[in-house]
């Protein structure tokens, strides 16, 4: 599952929506903007999706996202913004936002934002299930099937599998994919990831090990 | 927050109808360590550690300080193939020591790794090792070491009945994640190896963990017995387990340069200086057993003098050949560890022994190309190719006076083995041996 970080110094605000999120089946974890209390929400790899309260941070998206590319670049993420309805008026398209939500605004209002952006960006539908082809991956029970037989992989393989899947036709470096898999601490190299490529095909087994695809001297993609 | 790596663990658990999950973690010698939590625990144990008393461990605490944790790491979680039935299966997962305060616990041989491979982190290396340990079947652990087979090196003939053995070992391998490069019949009798393709090494640290396990659980089902005992053979060839270590810089292999006539880097060439010049220091980690020391002598293949060259296969350190278009297969392979080390020592050992060349910028003398063993001591001394210590007596000596080795060890790890090995050598040095009965007994 997609995990969840709320940004917001109001407490209020973020417990009720953690309640639907969490309920709905999404890791969520909420901090205040302080660059320590960021950078400590972001182990041992950042969320995918961010929500910045606007009404109760100064912090601004461009700011925040520049925050971001300095600290975990290239890290693949998306972000809601919420704000007043006076700064509504003014917002700026470029901000670097996906999407926004004007407050006061409801907990199934933030829910339905957040599986609309889940499946313009990665064709994942409310069930939690990512279909690419004969490849199902099943989010909610950590499961991957291909033709109905399901694949046993590791905790990693899972996840390398469905980042690529999530991002289909996207080419990534073995670097991009070390940090969005492992996180930015991790020491083991990019031929773990080479290693793990290669399980994952093994495992897709021969009519679909070609799915995932070496782009020669850049690294991997999942074929659309 | 629990991370979906602990979810997940806890489902593939529960879809495999795993009963008990063994948490393993190694003592200073190597001797991996095991306390068994059910699936109900599980969750606890992965998110706060289990507790266990460490003051009967080898190597860790004193008695007053006896209460730590075993953190399992849940990203080495593996079923166990040998453990796999009706009646439930059996998993498996490594796991970090840590004082009550939460705190990496100093005596963990799993810290001492990690904590020389966040010193090459920080230099922007990342360290993979490629091990290719031997080992030997005999029929049973008691008494005179009786073998399968004679069979020779590279021999596949009716003599290897060890083969089902070993290719069921390389299939259970593969089940749990460890992957095989290469395996064949070894040159003594009834003495095998098996390479395992290289992976960064604290992951390649637990592979050897579990893969030691694998090798005697599955030679136990066909009723023989697997030992990486050094030498068990006097007449044969001993076992050993020479690394393959290369440092990367992403997917850069620093150790290649297309411009230098044998391909190496600077980065390589100090490395293999900083190898060759606390060898001695290590050794101890390296080979740590009376026995060891009883492969480490000239005509056996082992390496016996600090020497290195390019092709030549009885140096300490070797290059393996270069072939176009696999810069990434340049590596450094030092021969001289044997089987029965503690992998996580070793490696934090060789490592730091390298970033050391390598931050100091020691300079490599060039390769030998004569065989070292051939030449005389006055050639050898001209040339300034030391020995690697004799004994573990030596070895200690080398081992107790070396800042360097405390340093990468750390205060506790180090005293204690330097302790624990004193012991071992003061029983050796009473023992009156069959040799002595049988040489002095009649004349004397």
């Amino acid at each position: 599952m997609q995990r969840i970080l709320i940004i917001t110094d109001t407490v209020k605000t973020a417990a009720p929506w953690n309640q639907e999120l969490v309920r709905a089946g999404y890791p969520v974890q909420a901090c205040g903007s302080e660059r320590a209390e960021l950078l400590e929400a972001f182990q041992p790899r950042p969320s995918e999706i961010f929500i910045l309260d606007g009404t109760s941070i100064r912090l601004t998206p461009k700011e925040f996202k520049e925050f971001l590319a300095v600290e975990c670049p290239n890290h693949e993420s998306c972000l809601i913004w919420l704000i007043t309805e006076e700064m509504a008026s003014r917002l700026d398209p470029a901000a670097g936002i996906d999407d926004f939500i004007i407050l006061p605004s409801s907990a199934h209002e933030l829910l339905a934002r957040v599986r609309l952006l889940l499946w313009k960006n990665h064709r994942i539908d409310a069930a939690d299930l990512i279909l690419a082809g004969d490849v199902v991956i099943d989010q909610a029970n950590y499961s991957v099937s291909v033709e109905d037989r399901t694949l046993e992989l590791t905790f990693k393989e899972y996840e390398l599998l469905r980042f690529l899947v999530t991002h289909r036709g996207r080419v990534f470096t073995r670097e991009a994919l070390l940090n969005q898999v492992w996180g930015y601490d991790y020491y083991g190299g990019t031929r773990t990831v080479d290693v793990h490529i290669r399980r994952i095909r093994a495992k897709l087994g021969v009519e679909h090990q070609d799915l995932v695809e070496t782009i020669r001297n850049v690294g991997y993609r999942f074929v659309d | 927050m629990q991370g979906n790596d602990i979810e997940y663990v806890l489902k593939v658990a529960s879809e495999n109808n795993v009963k008990f999950i063994r948490l393993w973690f190694t003592d200073i010698l190597g001797f991996q360590k095991s306390v068994a939590v059910t699936v109900p625990q599980l969750e606890d144990a992965l998110e706060h550690g289990v507790s266990f008393d460490g003051s009967s461990i080898q190597g860790f605490a004193r008695r007053e300080e006896s209460d730590m944790r075993a953190k399992p790491d849940p990203e080495t979680f593996k079923l166990l193939p040998w453990r796999h039935g009706d009646q439930g299966s059996v998993a498996a997962m490594f796991c970090d020591i840590v004082n009550p305060d939460g705190t990496p616990y100093e005596g963990d041989p799993r810290w001492v790794l990690r904590r020389t491979l966040q010193r090459a982190a920080g230099l922007g290396y990342t360290f993979y090792v490629g091990p290719e340990p031997e080992f030997f079947y005999f029929r049973s652990a008691r008494g005179a070491p009786e073998t399968l087979d004679e069979g020779g090196y590279f021999d596949l003939t009716p003599q290897d009945v060890a083969t089902d053995i070993r290719r069921d070992t390389i299939l259970t391998l593969e089940q749990m994640g460890i992957d095989v490069d290469f395996s064949h019949h070894e040159a003594a009798h009834s003495q095998h190896e098996i390479d395992l393709r290289y992976a960064d090494a604290l992951t390649m640290a637990d592979g050897l963990m579990a893969f030691r396990l694998v090798v005697k659980e599955i030679a136990q089902k066909y009723g023989v017995y697997a030992t990486f005992m050094p030498k068990p053979l006097q007449n044969h060839n001993g076992s050993g387990m020479h690394f393959n270590t290369s440092l990367f810089h992403g997917s850069r292999n620093l150790f290649y340069d297309g411009d230098d006539p044998f391909h190496l880097s600077s980065v390589a060439r100090h490395y293999i200086a900083g190898l060759l010049a606390h060898i001695q220091e290590i050794t101890l980690v390296l080979n740590q057993w009376v026995n060891s020391y009883k492969r480490l002598v000239p005509g056996y293949e082992a390496p016996v003098y600090v020497s290195w060259a390019l092709q030549n296969r009885s140096d300490l350190v070797r290059i393996p050949a270069f072939h176009q278009g696999r810069e990434d297969a340049v590596r450094v392979e030092l021969r001289s560890p044997d089987p029965a080390c503690n992998p996580y020592l070793a490696f934090a050992c060789i490592l730091s022994a390298g970033l050391d060349g390598i931050e100091k910028k020691y300079e490599l003398r060039p390769p030998t190309e004569r065989n070292v063993a051939e030449m005389t001591p006055q050639e050898r001394a001209a040339l300034g190719i030391e020995s690697l210590p004799e004994d573990l007596h030596a070895a200690i000596q080398c081992a107790e006076r070396s800042e360097f080795l405390r340093r990468t060890l750390g205060d506790h790890v180090f005293n204690k083995l330097i302790e624990n090995k004193r012991l071992e050598w003061d029983r050796y040095r009473a023992h009156v041996s069959h040799f002595e009965l049988e040489e002095y007994l009649p004349i004397l």
